[in-house]
């Protein structure tokens, strides 16, 4: 029975029978019939019902119109939440798809405006409707209450012109981390208005989700695609060639660990100078480390290019003295290997400031480490590390790596150590420098098992030839 | 990794445990800015690995000391930690000692 309809037999005194009755002419006289009329009743004449249906007709079918209203209304905003729905998919970025939100839901629920805030950004339709502040502390507020909070006027935390205020928390990810703002709804927020709020709020809460997760998608790739400009930069910084010394087999490589990397390698071929190889690891990982890098790569490398006299632990002091404070500032060192050649007497001149591992082989002896005496690069305001020199003849090898190898971590988390390094450069020893190199990386790979890289992987082969 | 601090009269101690590496590196950094006195001595015994990350946090925190006209020592270093100290020649920038009491007595000398 329509709502409307239940109010009319309510007026005759068999109220529920009432209607029967009156269908059921033929049993019961029309003028058996008694209306009340409060405390006063009197019997129907003919006329009298005939009104009393009209009446009743009537009330039907305003009642009717009503519904008819109602359900159109409810139709109309079902469609709304489809086109809401629909409408929303097309926008991808979390202030667009706020800012529409704010829009379409000020319109749906006839508010003059709306207010949408997840995380610190705030959006508002139209633009300068309410204070930001002051709605941020109502968004506090009701993101606290955890429920959705409707405030009128007279209201003492209501500013001037805002006559109503109705705040709905929005979920997002399994918490509450936004809310939706609605102000001044004409004649004030109804049940109806209050419902289709809350299922736009709950509506806009998964298309939030996906505006963030489209945003994340699309900061990763950028990023990615930043680290991949970052990396070929680093990597072009390298040398792009080895430098050409008749008496010298030499290969250098670097895999970063993570797109960019704090290692180095360089060579420095400047006329009538020995040949200068250099290789240094940053402290930490990632485009920090590779940052330092730079400044320590160039700093070390003029030095190696214009020092008078240069020799591998002048370099290596001239380098912490230009670099010291910069390093105290980032709380970052680097371990440096720095070697000069002398083909005139087959010597290789070396200092060696804090880095590991260092691998010599004499020809025909054992591979043996290398280990440095001074401190590393920017760890104290003088260098420590000074010159030493080895036999280079035909046959001896010299395999400087960084740490990336000798950490490295199989599945067990059993690191690849230095005796294994030992063993394999005594294994490769009669390779050339690119067989050495390849053969170290293999072992590794294999070591890890396709674990990830945790740290740059970085080494310099150099072979004594005839 | 867990990470502990205390005073010894003048002396702030640091207590590591674990995996000293870049996780835990910033937090020990950020410890230094909240340093009441510029003596400090950090404890090594818990800890089984460290990377350079964590070395470059400990040279970090020496400097600052220095600087404020203290220093920052180390006491009780396990052989994997004493191994990285020998490679990288670390011991020649701090002062290591086998036991807390010897670290902060060091202090008073």
């Amino acid at each position: 029975m329509l709502p409307g309809c239940a109010q009319v037999p309510r007026r005759v005194t068999e109220s529920t029978a009432a209607p029967t009755m009156l269908r059921g002419a033929s049993k019961t006289e029309p003028s058996d019939l008694v209306v009340t009329d409060g405390s006063t009743a009197w019997p129907c004449s003919p006329a009298m019902v005939e009104v009393c249906m009209r009446t009743r007709q009537l009330q039907c079918e305003a009642d009717l119109e009503q519904m008819t209203g109602q359900l159109v209304e409810t139709q109309d905003q079902l469609l709304a939440m489809y086109d809401l729905s629909l409408t929303t998919r097309s926008h991808l970025g979390t202030g667009e798809t706020l800012r529409h939100l704010a829009r379409e839901v000020a319109r749906l629920v006839y508010a003059q405006g709306a207010v949408l805030c997840v995380g610190p950004t705030l959006v508002q339709h139209p633009a300068d409707l309410i204070d930001e502040r002051l709605m941020s502390k109502y968004f506090q507020a009701a993101e606290q209450r955890r429920e959705d909070l409707l405030l009128s006027a007279p209201h003492p935390s209501l500013p001037a012109g805002i006559t109503n205020l109705c705040l709905l928390p929005i979920q997002i990810r399994g918490s509450i981390r936004g809310t939706l703002g609605l102000i001044n709804r004409e004649g004030g927020f109804t049940a109806p208005d209050l419902k289709l709020a809350r299922a736009i709020a709950e509506q806009a809460g998964t298309h939030i989700e996906h505006a963030m997760l489209y945003q994340e998608t699309l900061d990763q790739a950028r990023l990615q695609t930043e680290m991949a400009v970052a990396r070929k930069v680093q990597l072009q910084m390298l040398p792009q060639s080895r430098p050409s010394v008749p008496t010298l087999d030499i290969y250098a490589e670097s895999r970063p660990a993570l797109q960019v990397g704090g290692d180095f390698y360089d060579f420095v071929t400047e006329p009538d100078r020995p040949v200068m190889l250099l290789l240094g690891d940053v402290s930490g990982k990632g485009v920090s480390a590779a940052m330092i890098m730079s400044l320590i790569h160039a700093a070390t490398r003029s030095a190696a290019r214009f020092m008078p006299d240069a020799t591998p632990a002048s370099v290596l002091s001239r380098t912490n003295n230009d670099l010291y404070d910069d390093m105290t500032l980032l709380d970052a060192f680097t371990t440096a290997f720095v070697a000069q050649y002398e083909p005139k007497h087959g010597l290789m001149r070396y200092a060696n400031a804090g880095h590991a591992p260092v691998i010599y082989r004499a020809p025909g002896g054992r591979a043996q480490l290398l280990e440095a005496d001074g401190v590393p690069i920017g760890v104290l305001p003088i260098s420590l590390s000074e010159d030493y020199t080895l036999d280079f003849p035909s046959g001896a090898l010299l395999v400087v790596t960084t740490d990336g190898f000798s950490e490295a971590r199989d599945p067990d988390g059993a690191m690849f150590g230095y005796e294994r390094l030992l063993q394999l450069v005594d294994e490769f020893a009669d390779q050339p420098a690119q067989v050495i190199a390849y053969g170290l990386y293999g072992a590794v790979d294999g070591f890890t098992a396709g674990q990830p890289q945790e740290d740059d992987q970085t080494l310099i082969v150099i072979r004594g030839i005839v | 990794m867990a990470l502990n601090t205390r005073a010894l009269g003048n002396v702030s101690v640091l207590d590591l445990q674990g995996r000293f590496d870049a996780h835990i590196a910033p937090a020990v950094i950020e410890w230094y800015g909240r340093l009441p006195t510029a003596q400090v001595v950090v404890n090594l015994a818990g800890v089984t690995f460290m990377d350079s990350s964590a070395l470059a946090a400990l040279t970090g925190g020496m400097k600052r000391c220095r600087q404020r006209g203290g220093d920052m020592r180390l006491y009780a270093l396990q052989q994997p930690v004493q191994v990285i100290f020998e490679l990288t020649r670390m011991y020649r920038a701090f002062e290591i000692f086998a036991t807390e009491a010897e670290a902060v007595a060091s202090f008073t000398r």
